[in-house]
């Protein structure tokens, strides 16, 4: 297994992944399955990946005081325990029902990003907030960087965004995914935070949810720091300028390209683990 | 030293804005950490690529680290890197920053809100985020 190859594979699938917001797990655990690795193998490499990118890109978040650190420290309870629970699932399970699970959640991120018409950006709606989030102090507000205008929001029913969190942590526990798709669901539209907020906070939730699922993987011997190394510097490397295009081109095309592999790759998953590889 | 609530879940309506300079000072201590983790991180993973590729001509390292929890294994690595260096050590460390760096970024903000903040309820918020991810790092 090349380094070379996996330093590529994990570029342009750092970059693609930046440029369609999904992530470069999702396509970088097929691609590395394609190469020969184990599944889990590529699950582990994934997950130490995806804390570089998320912390990464939290970073410039944070700094811009876009995240709400409120809320991804409250959420980051659920979403570690979900990545724990996720992790030693995966480890307990068998490869082929791997591949299949994979290929669907590859199949559904297909149906997501399908859906996705570019919207406004989401303004929060002034509605009641519960006393649990009012408790939680969950309201906050940050500067739009296009208008300069300060937008105020208020989060609220954190007693239902939690246990959510929880199954979105499962996910990106068991598929070594950040499942930043469904973290930004639940911000947006259980908790109702307004979109930048709820993409960025979502970030930083990733990093420490994938921490969790790495030390699942760690303490079961899974991590090659051989074909580690080469992967994470690829994604980030992948990453760094896939954001840097973002601003510069249409992304009709890379989107339509992103489905395309998507839907190849989660019907190729799912054929090879019913027919065994 | 008695942690008071400074957060104003009494008021019937908060003004987020006033939030805004509490914690403007954490986060950029948080941003500043988090990059400077993924930097120092890729440095080693780079330095122990390139040094075993000067020293082997391959690229390639094949091991894999034995399962252990991340404190035993830091300790280790940091211990006979002193001693003996190695590319696999440099490779080992740049993996145990990488893991550390969210680590750290949660210790920092229990810090901030238990010093700076002074707010008990998320001071046990962040703890136990903290405690959690602690244990999960202890497993092996």
């Amino acid at each position: 297994m090349p380094p070379e190859l996996l330093c590529l594979l994990a570029t342009v699938a750092g970059f693609i992944g930046a440029m369609t917001g999904m992530g470069g797990g999702t396509l970088l655990i097929p691609a590395l399955t394609l190469l020969g690795l184990d599944i889990k193998r590529a699950i582990a490499i994934s997950v130490i990946s995806v804390i570089a990118t998320s912390s990464g890109s939290a970073a410039a978040y944070v700094r811009d005081h876009l995240t709400d650190l409120r809320v991804g420290m409250f959420l980051e309870i659920f979403t570690i325990l979900g990545a724990l629970l996720g992790a030693t699932i995966t480890l307990a399970l068998p490869q082929r029902p791997l591949y299949i699970a994979f290929g669907f959640v590859l199949l559904l991120s297909w149906v997501i990003v399908r859906r996705k018409r570019p919207r406004e950006e989401g303004r929060p709606v002034e509605t009641h907030q519960d006393g649990f989030s009012r408790w939680l102090g969950l309201q906050g507000s940050y500067v739009d960087g296009a208008t300069g205008e300060e937008v105020r929001y208020r989060g609220r029913r954190a007693y239902l965004g939690g246990p959510l969190m929880m199954s979105a942590g499962l996910v990106a526990g068991l598929f070594g995914i950040g499942a930043g798709a469904l973290k930004v669901l639940v911000l947006e539209m259980v908790m109702g935070l307004p979109t930048k907020v709820a993409t960025t906070t979502s970030n930083l939730i990733i990093g420490v949810t994938a921490l969790a699922g790495s030390s699942v993987y760690l303490a079961a011997g899974l991590i090659d720091p051989g074909l580690t190394a080469p992967v994470v510097l690829g994604v980030i490397a992948g990453a760094f300028a896939g954001t840097r295009l973002l601003v510069h081109t249409t992304d009709r095309g890379v989107q339509r390209f992103f489905l395309l592999i998507l839907l190849l790759l989660g019907l190729e998953m799912i054929l090879r683990g019913i027919r065994g590889f | 030293m008695a942690l008071h609530d400074r957060s104003r879940s009494d008021l019937p309506s908060t003004d987020p804005a006033s939030d805004a300079p509490r914690d403007a000072r954490m986060e950029v201590l948080i941003g500043d950490l988090l990059f400077s983790g993924v930097v120092i991180s890729a440095s080693l993973l780079l330095t122990g690529l390139l040094w075993n590729a000067v020293k082997t001509g391959r690229l390639r390292l094949d091991y894999t680290i034995e399962g252990r929890d991340l404190y035993r294994f830091a300790l280790k690595e940091l211990r006979e890197v002193l001693t003996t260096p190695k590319p696999r050590l440099i490779l080992n460390l740049g993996v145990v920053v990488l893991m550390f760096t969210p680590f750290l970024r949660v210790v920092t903000s229990v810090l901030y809100f238990a010093v700076v903040e002074r707010s008990l309820k998320y001071t046990l918020i962040a703890g136990v985020v903290l405690a959690i991810l602690a244990y999960s790092l202890l497993l092996r």
